[in-house]
């Protein structure tokens, strides 16, 4: 049986991120999708959860963005009642910036840059891997 | 004519490595004349790989010339720069991890990754810190902007593994939460001059890494 491929939403406005996390995800064989902010990336999970095409597999988000930052997207997204495991990448990483994103519902939070370790330690959490 | 260093190890590679079969019935005197007159012949054609300013341009392709040996003496030269150069910018302090995990995510689908991450540093760089520069000089003082300019010029960096420009980003930070104008300006100008620094090596390092690149083409097209 062939297994499917892993789902990945990777929110990130700046395109140096993306495309370093992007590349990272790639050669860890998962599907990547792309949104550029937060309010995009929430209509994206509403999407899937309206289509019943299946939700993502993880959520990686940065927290600052235009529009809609990464903290109200968490939120929004919880409010869903969408269980895809959240998990913050942001340069903001002093113990305050992390508790924020814990208490808008993400369920890990790794400092950029993403790195193939720092991918596979996620993976393996949310069993993914 | 000093031999060139290098030039025993050389000389046994050309014979392993030379595409022209011809060159392995040669005496070790007649190779030793053929390395000789190619060195001079290499000094002619690429005089530009022996410039280190960082005014270096080559104007000339080397695929477009059929002289294989030749080709092969100058691509150790080269390989052997290219390391040392790289290994110079760890030992500096310039680079950290990330650049090698970039080159890790460098591969055929992906051939000149690594160049293009650094080209979007580059690009994105010298935007922030005008923007800084400009913001700096506003009044009334606005920290909150500059803080933000900088997390982003920050977080540029650290991804292409800049580790000095990424720890004078975190001194300026400092300086504006304590609303340190002064510092801010003072970090502000070691930022630009590392920044001057950095681009110019790494713009060496990758016109180097292009040099290369065609004959990596050719050998791998021969095999």
């Amino acid at each position: 049986m062939d297994r499917r491929r892993i789902r990945v939403l990777l929110v990130e406005d700046e395109e140096i991120h993306r495309v370093v996390a992007r590349a990272v995800l790639r050669a860890a064989g998962v599907e990547v999708e792309e949104a550029e902010n937060g309010a995009e990336a929430v209509r994206r999970v509403r999407e899937r959860v309206a289509g019943g095409g299946g939700a993502y597999d993880l959520i990686l988000t940065d927290k600052q963005m235009p529009v809609m930052d990464g903290l109200e997207a968490t939120r929004q997204i919880r409010a869903m009642v969408v269980a895809t495991p959240i998990v913050a990448v942001s340069s903001d990483s002093l113990p305050p910036d992390v508790q924020a994103f814990i208490t808008a519902g993400a369920n890990d939070f790794t400092p950029k840059p993403l790195t193939k370790e720092k991918l596979g330690h996620i993976l393996a959490k949310f069993g993914l891997a | 004519m000093p031999d060139t260093p290098g030039a025993p190890l050389l000389r046994r590679r050309l014979v392993t490595d030379m595409v022209d079969w011809n060159m392995v019935l040669l005496t070790r005197r007649e190779l030793s004349i053929r390395i000789k007159i190619l060195h001079v012949i290499n000094n002619i054609l690429f005089p530009s790989i022996y410039m280190p300013s960082s005014s270096l341009h080559v104007s000339l392709q080397p695929s477009q010339f059929s002289l294989p040996a030749c080709t092969i003496m100058d691509y150790s030269t080269l390989r052997r720069q290219i390391t040392f150069m790289k290994k110079s910018f760890f030992d500096q302090g310039y680079l950290d991890e990330q650049f090698n995990q970039l080159e890790e995510l460098q591969d055929e689908s992906s051939p000149n990754f690594v160049e293009e991450v650094v080209a979007l540093f580059l690009k994105d760089s010298p935007r922030l810190l005008t923007n800084i520069e400009h913001t700096i000089g506003k009044y009334p003082q606005d920290f909150h902007r500059l803080d933000s300019l900088v997390h982003q010029l920050k977080g540029s960096g650290s991804s292409i593994g800049a580790v000095r420009m990424k720890n004078e980003c975190s001194v300026f930070k400092a300086h504006c939460n304590d609303k340190n104008l002064e510092g801010c300006r003072r970090s502000l100008q070691r930022m630009k001059r590392e920044h001057a620094t950095l681009k110019q090596k790494l713009e060496s390092y990758f016109q180097l890494l292009r040099q290369v690149a065609p004959r990596e083409h050719a050998v791998n097209s021969r095999k």
